[in-house]
């Protein structure tokens, strides 16, 4: 796994305006017309110029973003949504931004409910839980 | 910090995997999480120990993870036990082995659980702290008749049903005469016990997280909680993935996303530890 962008790129990083909307048209093609994403990365590398970035950061950021939306496409889990939402602020997206995307939101509003509950978790880290798909605290990371 | 210091440990024992056909391993999520689970502690709350095999030690010290315990890293006590214990059907007896050669008080630490802030004060108060209590769900918790025993055991009478089991993912136990008690009644359930069940749970959620309650419910003993629901938005202390593990090892994306993530939350906490940059720097190849 890389994540190599995590100490070139935080995600409260300040980036200009111009940058911002430019990522988000990113996001919107990915979600839309993923065949422009290509091209759409060719002028991002002007953009991280531009703004003193790590172009191969920012890129593993919108690479990591558009393969978690697949997840959720195929899936549908609602725990993947909220992923997304963290992973488009690596990509300058804040949630007011992310809110405009056209992603549909599943009905939850914390991961407690978010994964079917299951009685019994086949494996031994499960435990006792009923809450299998549920992490403790996860708001303490911005869930 | 100006309290005293906690002595905790970390369990990372390899055989029910091995006993299981299954090579021992730990995805980034799951590595990520231990490593910052062993930092926030001794940044917070004191010293931590890892008690572990000779499998496991090879791979921690593949890892370059030696160092991450400053209590130091054992393999004497599981290496050297010889328990009668079925390690698949009680995968967490490795804990146990470890909670009975710590001197108490202590707490005992799931690799997968993070304590954000220092909890001196919280637990001076109190004999005995686990997570969080669990519910008596029947097809988790059985009762005494489905529980599988070994031949010529009986459940003691005075056995209370009735009291919540505990969440031990997190447990501090002040008194050494509680732990040898909570730990004889767990050793006597879990010795010959090798009949297989048809899951591979209720056997342990029984000796180790019900055990504990109904050994603290004899003894006149409360068992406080860190958290008194697991899913409170109010919980400010713990972080626990949990049976989200589940989901993240299926999903190498997921963990890519929860590393940068964890990392961002604890990284200006951790930005002047040298072991959390050269761990990150060194083990994600950063």
């Amino acid at each position: 796994m890389k994540i190599k962008s995590v100490l070139t790129i935080n995600s409260n990083q300040k980036v200009s305006a111009t940058m911002q909307h430019f990522m988000l048209s990113l996001l919107k093609a990915a979600l839309i017309h993923p065949e422009n994403l290509g091209s759409g990365k060719k002028q991002l590398k002007a953009y991280c110029e531009n703004e003193r970035l790590s172009y191969r950061a920012v890129e593993h950021n919108l690479d990591l973003f558009v393969g978690l939306l697949a997840d959720y496409r195929k899936e549908n889990s609602p725990v993947l949504y909220h992923f997304l939402r963290l992973q488009a602020q690596f990509c300058f997206v804040d949630e007011q931004m992310f809110g405009s995307l056209p992603i549909v939101a599943l009905e939850i509003d914390n991961l407690t409910d978010s994964v079917e509950p299951s009685p019994y978790c086949h494996s031994q880290e499960a435990g006792s839980s009923i809450y299998c798909g549920g992490m403790v605290g996860g708001h303490l990371i911005g869930l | 910090m100006v309290h005293p210091s906690l002595a905790a440990f970390h369990v990372l024992w390899t055989e029910p995997s091995v006993a299981g056909g299954k090579p021992f391993g730990m995805n980034d999520a799951e590595m990520l999480t231990m490593i910052v689970s062993a930092l926030m502690w001794q940044k917070h709350n004191g010293t931590i120990k890892l008690y572990t095999d000779n499998t496991g030690y090879a791979f921690i010290e593949k890892h370059g993870l030696l160092k991450l315990w400053g209590g130091g890293v054992d393999t004497e006590v599981l290496e050297s036990n010889n328990y009668p214990i079925d390690p698949e059907i009680f995968w967490a007896a490795g804990k146990l082995m470890a909670l009975e050669v710590q001197a108490a008080p202590c707490v005992m630490l799931d690799t997968d659980l993070i304590i954000v802030r220092p909890l001196y004060e919280l637990l001076a108060q109190t004999a005995i702290t686990a997570l969080h209590p669990e519910r008596l769900e029947a097809d988790v918790y059985l009762t005494p008749a489905l529980l599988k025993q070994a031949d010529g055991f009986a459940f003691p009478s005075y056995y209370n049903w009735e009291v919540l089991p505990a969440n031990t993912a997190f447990l501090y136990i002040r008194d050494e005469s509680f732990k040898d008690f909570y730990l004889r009644e767990s050793k006597r359930f879990m010795f010959c016990n090798k009949e297989r069940p048809m899951e591979f749970v209720s056997q342990m959620v029984f000796a180790e997280q019900r055990l504990l309650s109904i050994c603290a419910d004899y003894r006149r003993l409360s068992v406080n909680h860190l958290l008194p629901d697991p899913f409170l938005r109010s919980n400010e202390t713990v972080i626990h993935l949990w049976g989200f593990k589940r989901l993240l090892r299926e999903n190498a994306n997921l963990q890519a996303v929860y590393c940068q993530q964890l990392i961002k939350t604890v990284g200006e906490e951790l930005a002047t530890n040298n072991l959390f940059q050269g761990y990150i720097q060194g083990y994600f190849g950063l």
